[in-house]
């Protein structure tokens, strides 16, 4: 249902069937900023905007007073093998394979998002820290209600436990920040890593801008 | 170190309040030096990069530019760092990615106190200068940045000289027809916005090429008629233009007759320098301007440079704007209105004539 939220969202079009299904949509509005409606205007807007929409988490205010982080560039971060395995699962449950466009995996998210946390920008918000905690909350709720990690449960229950999350302004607003990640990857040139062979773009037949992004202007590299 | 040469006029800035002046006054043969904090990027090194906005380059650092938003939270007043008033770090500043939409002012915007009477709290003055002070330099500027458009008669039209623009209007988008055909059926007066984007080529500039992405985007082909485009390359062949980049302005120095005589700027090296010139301008963006003026008290300038009256800092407009949105069933659409719907390239760009008039006499149907 997030899919058809997105969708719906980028291409400007309704469709009335998905339109039943609130629940991401609520979510991902309550947790973009007062800007966010924008994002609905058309693809082309969102593109220019979607920094403008990104959830902020909590803890972004510290994370941007600290001098070490604004003064440094490009991050080093990476998730470890369990935190992947969660995250692309959170990720499939978020944008699954149920035969409306591309999933998660089809628009490489996972690696798109470890990149677009290297990001000074974005380590800058606190973002990496917070998605990391959240994968902690995740199975902390999950073993304490189901008496398992998240990747352990079998799909509703992990549909359960992300609903339930999304209950509190914590766990929205965790959820939220994946969502900005999955939608970047769907929509960014495939250029930076997500939206394989433009798979995103078709599906929302979205043609790009030209002079398309190469290597010599990519955006941490132009001097 | 300093730098011994003196220039007839030095620039702080380059974007769109920067760039005229150092057209005209290299035009007519002065020795003009601009000190810009950004980079000198061309049309080779712009892309329709969803990324651009990340792009560090274009953008200032909150370590040395620190903007924060006071905004009511109910309970007293929000205080938050935001990057939202950042404009373009870059030669030709924010107006690389501007839409460059050209609207006159129309004779009432000089004296909107006298036209429209005073509002509570506030406190507006009427302009000492009127419409038909400033028609000749509208007229100008759009003759030389090349503005894009088409005169439509309407009730609300501001006097011309010319009976046109100097270029045809961009391209429409086919739905652009329906917006008309509904403002009609409203009573209101549609028409081709005015835009700084060429759509004929023009002084070595290609004419607009429809590749997507043009607002908050720099301009790949040379079209949009940022400052440095349209004319800051025009006053590079003077010969009297120079622009010293990666030069960030800290303070302007007055003496004791309260004349500005120097600046002092940090190079890319982060090394002190200092320039004389015999006139100032300061166009380094709304709210970077007030804080430099602020940050160069003298002996003349107790409060900060022109600061006499404490109007630096107040009143600071940046550029505004507003959107809204309506949605369509595309299942409504008939094929021919989908295929127009998805028609990509060319521009939206109608506008409607006169709002505010509408609104005072509240006449909108």
């Amino acid at each position: 249902m997030l899919k058809a939220a997105a969708k719906n969202n980028l291409r400007t079009k309704l469709d009335k069937n998905a339109s039943s299904k609130p629940a991401f949509v609520g979510a991902l509005a309550s947790g973009l900023n007062r800007r966010a409606f924008l994002q609905q205007s058309s693809i082309a807007l969102l593109a220019g905007n979607l920094f403008a929409c990104k959830p902020t988490s909590p803890t972004s205010e510290s994370a941007s007073n600290s001098p070490q982080k604004i003064a440094s560039h490009a991050q080093h971060f990476s998730f470890n093998k369990q935190q992947k395995l969660t995250l692309d699962q959170v990720q499939m449950q978020l944008f699954p394979a149920d035969g409306d466009g591309p999933s998660a995996q089809d628009i490489n998210a996972l690696d798109y998002l470890q990149w677009a946390l290297t990001d000074r920008d974005n380590a800058a918000d606190g973002d990496d820290e917070y998605i990391v905690k959240g994968i902690g909350w995740l199975d902390g709720l999950s073993e304490q209600t189901q008496g398992a990690v998240f990747i352990k449960l079998e799909q509703q229950k992990q549909h359960q436990i992300l609903e339930r999350i999304s209950q509190s302004s914590a766990g929205e607003n965790w959820l939220s920040l994946l969502i900005y990640y999955l939608i970047e990857a769907l929509v960014f040139d495939p250029f930076y890593g997500g939206n394989t062979n433009q798979i995103g773009w078709q599906w929302l037949q979205h043609q790009p801008g030209f002079p398309r992004p190469d290597v010599r202007t990519h955006y941490r590299h132009l001097t | 170190m300093n730098n011994t040469q003196e220039y007839d006029c030095c620039i702080v800035g380059s974007g769109a309040g920067a760039g005229p002046v150092a057209y005209e006054l290299s035009k007519a043969g002065y020795k003009v030096v601009i000190l810009e904090k950004g980079k000198w990027y061309k049309e080779k090194d712009f892309r329709k990069d969803d990324l651009l906005s990340r792009h560090s380059v274009f953008r200032s650092k909150f370590s040395e530019e620190r903007h924060v938003l006071e905004e009511p939270d109910g309970e007293g007043w929000s205080s938050d760092t935001t990057s939202e008033f950042w404009g373009g770090n870059i030669v030709g500043g924010a107006s690389n990615f501007m839409s460059a939409y050209f609207h006159r002012l129309k004779p009432e915007d000089y004296r909107l106190l006298s036209t429209f009477g005073p509002i509570d709290g506030a406190n507006q003055v009427d302009w000492p200068i009127r419409y038909d002070d400033m028609e000749p330099y509208y007229r100008k500027v759009e003759e030389i940045v090349g503005v894009s458009g088409k005169i439509v008669e309407h009730p609300f039209l501001e006097p011309r000289s010319t009976p046109d623009y100097p270029f045809p209007p961009t391209n429409e988008h086919p739905i652009s027809s329906w917006f008309d055909k509904t403002c009609n059926q409203m009573g209101l007066h549609p028409l081709p916005m005015a835009r700084g984007v060429l759509s004929k080529p023009f002084n070595g500039r290609a004419s607009c090429q429809y590749s997507g992405y043009c607002g908050s985007y720099g301009c790949a082909s040379g079209a949009k008629a940022s400052s440095r485009a349209s004319l800051l390359d025009q006053a590079m062949t003077t010969g009297n233009l120079e622009i010293k980049t990666e030069s960030k302005v800290y303070r302007l120095n007055s003496n004791s007759q309260g004349n500005v005589e120097s600046v002092e700027f940090y190079d890319k090296h982060k090394q002190s320098q200092q320039i004389r010139a015999k006139i100032f301008v300061v166009a380094c963006y709304s709210i970077e301007s007030a804080r430099l003026l602020l940050s160069s008290p003298g002996e003349k300038h107790p409060d900060g440079l022109g600061n006499r009256y404490q109007q630096i800092g107040k009143n600071l407009h940046c550029c505004a704007g507003g959107t809204g949105h309506g949605l369509f069933e595309f299942s409504d659409f008939t094929p021919q209105q989908a295929d127009q719907v998805e028609s990509p390239g060319t521009f939206f760009n109608q506008s409607v004539a006169g709002l505010v008039f509408y609104r005072r006499q509240a006449s909108l149907r």
